[in-house]
């Protein structure tokens, strides 16, 4: 079993309020006020910490609580990782590990799974939005592609927009390898 | 603890409090107490957006000085029951009372 990603402080006070929570609603606000105490979304921003290893140690704890007949301690921390990862783990990663955890039956996972789902859902809306969006960074590669494109009749010359702006920076930069950013 | 008795949970794990406990307290006619509260009261704690997150039975009242103090027993979720002094909790603020008129 690997280190807890989140000290005893924040796991104590995280624990009174998660399990004093008679209905998720509550349950999933104070494992997101418990997610943001623990900065782990900043640590991992700071390369303190990266994305899959708080999705190993979910899967540890997980697996730890999946044996026990009823909840147990490390579900603190296990909530407090999956907030953190649905804001700034990978999508697909997360995607995975949500719906995995969605669909737990166990009792000791009932309140984890109902979690999952919140979170889950939570994402959905967000994806959505963010496709519907007119303007997204995610859209920018594709779109000075097409200006490139569109300019490559004068090679030797600078590339510019449509708009007339030069490009050469950025499309230099769309060729080296990148860095592909965590979700927002 | 609230409504069945320790026979089950209300909600169950995992579901909302509002929705049932609303259900539960209009369909058995259960009234809103605008005076002092008296034992055997529901207690209902709200959140900020008034949600129902949280109920509990009024287990004794008593004054102190000119000042009624009402005590609550309730289930805190995974962590067990307590008696506790009505704002004294990790729920939010004071309550309101619901009443079964029979």
């Amino acid at each position: 079993m690997s280190e807890p990603l989140v000290t005893q402080e924040h796991l104590a006070d995280a624990a009174f309020d998660l399990l004093t929570s008679s209905g998720i609603e509550r349950y999933v606000r104070m494992a997101k006020r418990a997610a943001i105490r623990a900065e782990l979304r900043e640590r991992a921003l700071r390369d303190e910490i990266d994305a899959v290893q708080m999705f190993t140690r979910s899967v540890e704890l997980w697996s730890g609580l999946a044996l026990l007949s009823s909840r147990g301690e490390s579900e603190t921390e296990l909530a407090i990782l999956i907030t953190a990862l649905s804001t700034v783990g990978p999508k697909e990663l997360v995607d995975v590990l949500l719906m995995a955890l969605a669909i737990e039956q166990r009792p000791s996972l009932a309140w984890i799974a109902a979690l999952a789902r919140k979170l889950r859902s939570e994402r959905l809306v967000t994806v959505d939005s963010a496709v519907s969006a007119p303007v997204g960074a995610c859209y920018a590669p594709r779109v000075i592609a097409v200006c490139v494109t569109a300019n490559s009749s004068s090679p030797a010359g600078p590339r510019t927009s449509s708009f007339g702006e030069d490009l050469t920076i950025a499309c230099d930069a769309r060729d080296e390898p990148h860095h592909i950013p965590m979700a927002a | 603890m609230t409504f069945a008795s320790r026979r089950t949970n209300i909600p169950p794990a995992g579901d909302d409090d509002d929705g049932i406990v609303r259900n539960i307290l209009t369909r058995d006619g259960y009234t809103r107490v605008e005076g002092l509260a008296k034992v055997g009261d529901v207690a209902v704690y709200k959140n900020d957006d008034g949600k129902i997150e949280h109920t509990g039975i009024v287990c004794r009242t008593e004054t102190v000085g000119a000042q009624p103090v009402v005590w609550i027993w309730s289930t805190w979720g995974g962590l067990g029951e307590f008696e506790h002094k009505s704002g004294v909790s990790p729920y939010n603020g004071e309550p309101e009372y619901w009443r079964l008129n029979l």
